[in-house]
């Protein structure tokens, strides 16, 4: 464990490889910009207070990303939710069809477990055993999950 | 079902500079937490040094011949010596001892001295008076013997023998 001072060098370093990775994640899995700020923030200063020794970057993505859920599930136990931040608010200035920010929008609606799922495989690329490893599950179970989301999505967009 | 866009869509989202200052606003905290902490740390050690180095000034506690008797540095300096719970223990006598007392729970015990001159009290009182160059002697009480004697730093101790 490096000294503090040195932690504190490097939180550069690690913030620009991970902040926005975890904050598009934690905004996708909480209602709030607010609690997703929160949730990064705290993974950032868990960090920085006591690091983990890495073997490699796929074990150190791995840690942050598994940190940052717990904090959401946290987050989202907490009585008070903070208001609802729209999906417009927070994308870049890229156009989109309309179907892909309802797409988005619908993801964040579904139950933790299955968006958790459809986001790290399909949206951050993450591989079925990485996403298991990260969900401390089975790839059958992630396999799982990511059908019953889809199927979730199939419903609501029909819906519509 | 995920096409491109929404996932470009989805990596558009950027951590919002907000993000960094709650971060650099917390570390900052900590920081000070933890100096503040070691600092208090840093203060509980020198505290106690100063003690223990205050208490190393002070003469041993009386141990000395398995009594509660402890010498108080002044002259005369007063000893209680049950001779039935004798320790080998090292007394320290902080002052030259021109009349050592000592209080024996034996009055009839057998007592005699080196050096100087004893008197005993009825009440098992003994006052052994010193020459004022005296380096060393020895108290025999009840065939037990204890040798008086100063260091170079000129500290008086009585040791059983």
């Amino acid at each position: 464990m490096g000294s503090f001072e040195q932690n504190r060098n490097s939180l550069d370093e690690i913030y620009s490889r991970y902040a926005d990775q975890l904050y598009r994640l934690a905004f996708t899995q909480l209602s709030s910009q607010q609690d997703a700020e929160d949730a990064v923030a705290d993974v950032f200063v868990k960090y920085l207070a006591a690091p983990p020794v890495f073997r490699d970057e796929n074990h150190e993505k791995a840690w942050f990303i598994r940190v940052l859920i717990n904090r959401c599930r946290d987050i989202h136990r907490r009585k008070a939710v903070r208001a609802y931040t729209p999906l417009d608010e927070v994308v870049g200035n890229i156009a989109a069809p309309e179907q892909s920010k309802q797409l988005l929008e619908q993801i964040r609606t579904l139950p933790e477990k299955y968006r958790t799922a459809i986001l790290l495989h399909y949206f951050e690329g993450f591989s079925l055993e990485e996403t298991a490893s990260m969900l401390h599950c089975t790839v059958s179970a992630v396999k799982m999950r990511l059908l019953r989301g889809r199927n979730e999505l199939k419903k609501t967009l029909k819906g519509d | 079902m995920f096409p491109q866009e929404a996932k470009e869509l989805y990596r558009s989202i950027h951590a919002p500079e907000s993000l960094r200052q709650k971060i650099d606003a917390h570390t900052a905290s900590l920081k000070t937490t933890r100096r503040t902490w070691t600092y208090y740390a840093a203060a509980a050690a020198c505290f106690v040094l100063l003690c223990t180095a205050a208490i190393s000034l002070f003469p041993s506690p009386a141990t000395l011949f398995g009594i509660d008797g402890e010498i108080i540095g002044s002259t005369p300096v007063c000893v209680s010596m049950p001779v039935r719970a004798a320790r080998n223990d090292v007394m320290l006598i902080s002052e030259v001892p021109k009349e050592l007392e000592f209080t024996l729970d034996d009055a009839d015990a057998d007592v005699t001295v080196s050096l100087g001159d004893v008197q005993i009290e009825e009440n098992g009182t003994i006052h052994w008076s010193l020459p004022a160059d005296t380096e060393n002697a020895v108290l025999t009480v009840n065939k037990t013997s204890y040798l008086l004697y100063c260091d170079d730093t000129g500290a008086w101790y009585m040791q059983k023998q």
